[in-house]
């Protein structure tokens, strides 16, 4: 899938990426995630916190998707856009997002 | 060296045991030797003035403190110069806190408590939730008030490597509370996080200062004078 398909589906997007989504991994925790998120994810959280791109960035994680309408601060922002990590924002709770892009095949 | 613990819990910590009472836990402490205690309750400082006062009549001093919990659940550590200024702070804190009625059944009880051990009151709002505070506005704000800014239980739940990976480089933190061996160039305290009496002396340091005051404790973890004491602390956790 390709990141710009998430747009198609409902997502709003704040900052654009590189890269193909191939698998999908929803978790607040950065330490699980770190730990569990496979390369080339779409990542579902509410966390919004600046460390969520570097968490991304050493994950090979592709997208963050940010749910239930939570907001990325300007540090975050910035720091996708230099990282080349695409961020999307939606009212949808992580479950119902999940669904969406469960869905279009992503595992 | 002056032998401290600075995160400790009251009866008004939901979380906290109802017997975490100022006489009970003063002799607790006293029997331990240790004699400067950081009280840390979640998002309130509401019992600190109560448990200085009697903790003065055993020798024990106070260390006015909270334990804040951030957007990003992280548990920071806050300690002020004064009683007074605590106080202040945990009038903004509350402020920041939403607007959700403790269940006691499900999250504990909240437990003000007067100098004889007695139960006063409750505080009726949740205190075992997040703040709407970021980190960085949380750091800003303990500033404000003249502050010290600590994370909690670093790798344990609730704490910045569990809930945030890493620890970021901003806001620039003034120490850390780990169990493990942590590299830092900041101080790194080894505290009881005591929610039970039992709990009370399973973790010590030794601060490298001559008087128990904010000046001197704030002096110790600048200069890094602040010493894990293996032989007198078992872990519980």
């Amino acid at each position: 899938m390709k990141i710009e398909e998430l747009k198609d589906i409902g997502f709003e997007m704040v900052t654009g990426g590189e890269g193909e989504i191939n698998h999908g991994y929803a978790c607040d925790l950065l330490s699980e995630v770190m730990g569990r998120a496979k390369p080339d994810t779409v990542w579902l959280t509410v966390q919004s916190h600046v460390n969520i791109i570097a968490v991304a960035a050493i994950t090979g994680i592709r997208a963050i998707i940010l749910c239930n309408d939570h907001l990325f601060d300007e540090e975050t922002v910035q720091r996708a856009k230099k990282e080349k990590i695409a961020l999307f924002k939606t009212s949808l709770n992580t479950f119902e997002a999940c669904g969406k892009i469960y869905q279009k095949g992503i595992r | 060296m002056i032998t401290g613990d600075f995160h400790v819990h009251t009866c008004l910590s939901p979380c906290a045991d109802i017997t975490m009472v100022p006489n009970e836990m003063a002799k607790r402490f006293s029997y331990h030797g240790i004699e400067w205690i950081g009280i840390t309750d979640h998002n309130t400082c509401g019992n600190v003035k109560v448990f200085e006062r009697v903790f003065s009549k055993y020798g024990i001093t106070v260390l006015p403190g909270i334990e804040v919990q951030s957007v990003e659940e992280v548990h920071v550590l806050g300690y002020f110069e004064s009683v007074e200024t605590a106080e202040e702070f945990s009038k903004v804190i509350y402020s920041h806190l939403p607007d959700i009625k403790n269940d006691p059944e499900r999250f504990g009880y909240q437990l003000f408590v007067d100098e004889e051990d007695h139960f006063t009151g409750t505080e009726e709002k949740i205190l075992a939730s997040s703040t709407d505070l970021h980190l960085d506005e949380l750091f800003k704000l303990i500033k404000a008030f003249k502050g010290l800014f600590v994370y909690a239980h670093v790798e344990r739940t609730f704490g910045v490597l569990k809930q945030l990976g890493f620890i970021p480089d901003n806001p620039p933190y003034d120490a850390l509370e780990t169990i493990r061996k942590i590299k830092s160039d900041k101080a790194i305290l080894k505290s009881s996080d005591a929610h039970t009496l039992d709990q009370i002396g399973t973790s010590v340091v030794k601060v490298g200062v001559n008087h128990r005051t904010f000046e001197e404790f704030k002096r110790a973890l600048e200069r890094r004078l602040v010493f894990i004491d293996e032989d007198n602390s078992r872990s519980y956790s």
